[in-house]
């Protein structure tokens, strides 16, 4: 027994105060010294302590809502929403408020580094251009959707990877949609997640779908939502969440059964299609034949303004979702199939091969760029030992994270606040991103401020620069 | 003495120490009177107010139109100091200097001068040298506000409150320093006796509401 279990409600009282007292006595003493850094030359639109504003993309996540960024002498200091914008409608999510705090992180790395010591870019472009040129076997990028969905990064991602035999882009979300695109391909015949069009949709029933909160593109669905109110909206869940305490009547169903109660309303949509299927007669646990029936209804009698959403990473489940979408006419009306959605872009499939090729060692060029799959994907730890052999790895990070600290080649990228850059959350609507700062923090070196992937890729190829990257996109 | 006293008496005196050091150090938040922190920069506003008679304005530009009354960027120095580059008694002692030794007068260039040129990347000549990274000055803040207290200059410096209401007689100060102290009292004293007795000869409302300040 040691003394600390000893301790009596009084002498824990005596400490707790001490300690409190003793916390509280730097706040009665002078702030820690801050300091005012202020403009070499004054942008002519701005002047000292006036607030401008510039609107640029968010990069909270892949959704691609539109912000307005406050900016104080040269530093972005709020976010807000920007009014009237395709995606976001003039809303930003708490998550889109606080990417604002990833510009100033202090543990961002500034300048290159190779086998974990600062260079200077010409070490690390020399020294790419001859491993490049030796390297033997498959060449692949995995990046996040916020590079797929740009415009300027894919295409110089693809014509980086022009000069290579065997290349490929891969791309994984950390909060995947690939289930959806996946049944899509079997259903549609094209690799893409739909727009999902709530504020066109009457009826909604959302199986695990907390598109409210989370699901691919929450602050697009909560404008449409709010704009024009589902009359019906059903939320078939296992856990709580936002969108389920939203909704109208809330079915809680247990994880595993979430197939068999999506099975059950399928099977009777299509009985009123005239397909001739047999009913399921048994329901899980705590459904009833006539609530399956009263929903079928209600989405059957709603045909062409109904919306069947589903969240599960299951294929077989998100066809069956397609299925009943397709019965319910909500293909043209509530899903936009011509204009799809390009805010998850990943590919579950294709990081499963990638996760192959790297175990037999058929990969010889690897960049990673804006991802961290050691931290991000299930089967992380065994990475941290793939991408150690992979002959060629460039890691082109914003931060040291558990990723880019075991990268031979370690690229820095500055925040999407400081660089320009496109993208495309939905198909045909792009939207710019524009430096609202020059690059925070000091630079031990000139010319070492952090590149973009893009930028990187076209100085290792040399004169296969195009004009995109002379210009320093 | 036995062991227990000794232990009571150092106690007691750690106490008082203690509470000797909180009645020294207590400040209110807002409350700095006295700091004057070393700028990277010698600034002097007694020179530039003063003697030059250059309006507050004219570098702190937001404090009529904007919350934060700014600080202004290396090329408002420059407006001036393209020309100036040391103090008028260094320039004639080097213009006599070189009068009698009959030779050309050469640029005599401060300390703080360079300070300011190489924070641009400039040499004493005031031409880009590419070996010379340009880097911000990064002046010490001498008037923190606490972050739970919103105050706009705006409202101030339009109804014609000096500055030097809160922030001292600044034309005088060779170095920059807070004045008084700026913590809430200070700030509803003022407002109470506005309300009372106008500003300026004109009438008030000098807001006393809580949500005015700790919005």
């Amino acid at each position: 027994m040691s003394k600390f279990d000893t301790t009596s409600r009084r002498t824990f009282l005596q400490a707790a105060g001490f300690t409190i007292a003793a916390a509280a006595m730097p706040g009665c003493s002078r702030p820690p010294e801050r300091s005012r850094v202020t403009h070499l030359v004054q942008p002519e639109v701005a002047s000292p302590g006036e607030r401008l504003q510039y609107a640029t993309t968010c990069p909270g996540c892949s959704a691609g809502c539109g912000v307005l960024a406050s900016v104080r002498d040269g530093r972005p200091v709020k976010l807000e929403g920007l009014p009237g914008h395709p995606v976001s409608q003039g809303g930003l999510c708490a998550a889109g408020q606080a990417s604002i705090l990833g510009l100033y992180d202090g543990k961002r790395v500034r300048q290159p580094r190779l086998d974990g010591k600062p260079v200077s870019w010409d070490r690390i472009d020399a020294g790419l251009k001859t491993e490049f040129a030796a390297a033997r076997g498959a060449t692949r990028v995995l990046t996040g959707t916020d590079a797929a969905a740009s415009p300027t990064t894919r295409a110089m991602i693809s014509r980086f990877l022009g000069g290579f035999a065997d290349a490929r882009h891969d791309v994984y979300d950390v909060l995947s949609a690939s289930a959806i695109a996946d049944a899509h391909r079997a259903t549609h015949g094209a690799r893409v997640i739909p727009r999902f069009r709530f504020d066109r949709a009457d009826v909604v029933v959302a199986f695990e779908a907390d598109f409210l909160g989370t699901w691919i593109s929450p602050v697009e669905f909560a404008a449409a939502y709010t704009r024009q109110r589902p009359r019906l909206h059903v939320q078939v869940e296992s856990r709580m969440t936002l969108t389920g305490s939203k909704a109208d009547r809330r079915i809680v169903v247990a994880p595993g059964d979430l197939g068999p109660t999506m099975a059950a309303l399928v099977a009777r949509l299509a009985s009123r299609a005239g397909h001739g299927v047999v009913v399921p007669a048994v329901l899980p646990t705590g459904l009833t034949a006539e609530t399956m029936d009263r929903l079928a209804d209600s989405l059957w009698r709603a045909r062409g303004r109904a919306l069947v959403a589903c969240g599960s990473e299951n294929v077989p489940l998100q066809r069956l979702v397609s299925f009943a979408n397709e019965m319910l006419q909500a293909y043209g009306s509530t899903l936009d199939l011509t204009r799809p959605s390009r805010q998850r872009l990943g590919d579950d499939a294709s990081i499963a091969r990638l996760t192959r090729e790297l175990e037999t060692g058929a990969v010889g060029v690897l960049v990673t760029s804006g991802v961290n799959p050691i931290h991000e994907l299930p089967e992380g730890s065994q990475w941290a030992e793939l991408l150690t052999k992979v002959p060629v790895w460039v890691s082109v990070a914003e931060r040291v994270d558990e990723t880019a600290a075991l990268a031979r080649y370690l690229c820095p990228s500055p925040h999407p606040f400081e660089s320009w850059g496109d993208y495309e959350p939905i198909a045909g609507t792009v939207c710019l991103r524009q430096p609202t700062t020059a690059a925070v923090g000091r630079h031990a070196l000139a010319g070492c401020q952090p590149r973009r992937v893009e930028r990187c890729a076209a100085r290792c190829r040399g004169a296969a620069a195009g004009p995109l990257a002379r210009r320093g996109v | 003495m036995p062991a227990r006293t000794l232990g009571l008496a150092a106690i007691s005196v750690a106490a008082l120490a203690l509470l000797v050091w909180v009645l020294v150090h207590w400040r209110l938040p807002g409350n700095d009177a006295g700091y004057t922190p070393v700028q990277p920069i010698a600034f002097s506003h007694r020179l530039h107010s003063t003697d030059l008679q250059i309006n507050c304005l004219y570098c702190h530009a937001g404090a009529n139109t904007a919350r934060y009354a700014g600080m202004p960027a290396a090329n408002v120095c420059m407006n001036c100091h393209r020309f100036v580059a040391a103090p008028t008694q260094a320039v004639k002692d080097e213009q006599w200097r070189a009068a009698r030794e009959g030779r050309d007068v050469r640029r005599i260039v401060s300390d703080a001068m360079r300070t300011l040129y190489r924070a641009q990347g400039l040499d004493d000549a005031l031409r880009p040298d590419p070996k010379i990274t340009p880097q911000p000055i990064a002046w010490v803040r001498v008037t923190q506000f606490p972050d739970f207290a919103y105050f706009d200059h705006r409202a101030h410096s339009r109804v014609g409150i000096e500055c030097q209401r809160c922030h001292g007689e600044v034309q005088t100060f060779e170095r920059t320093r807070q004045d008084q102290s700026l913590s809430m009292g200070s700030c509803v004293a003022c407002h109470r006796e506005s309300n009372r007795q106008g500003v300026n000869g004109m009438a008030v409302q000098a807001s006393l509401d809580c949500v005015s300040c700790h919005r």
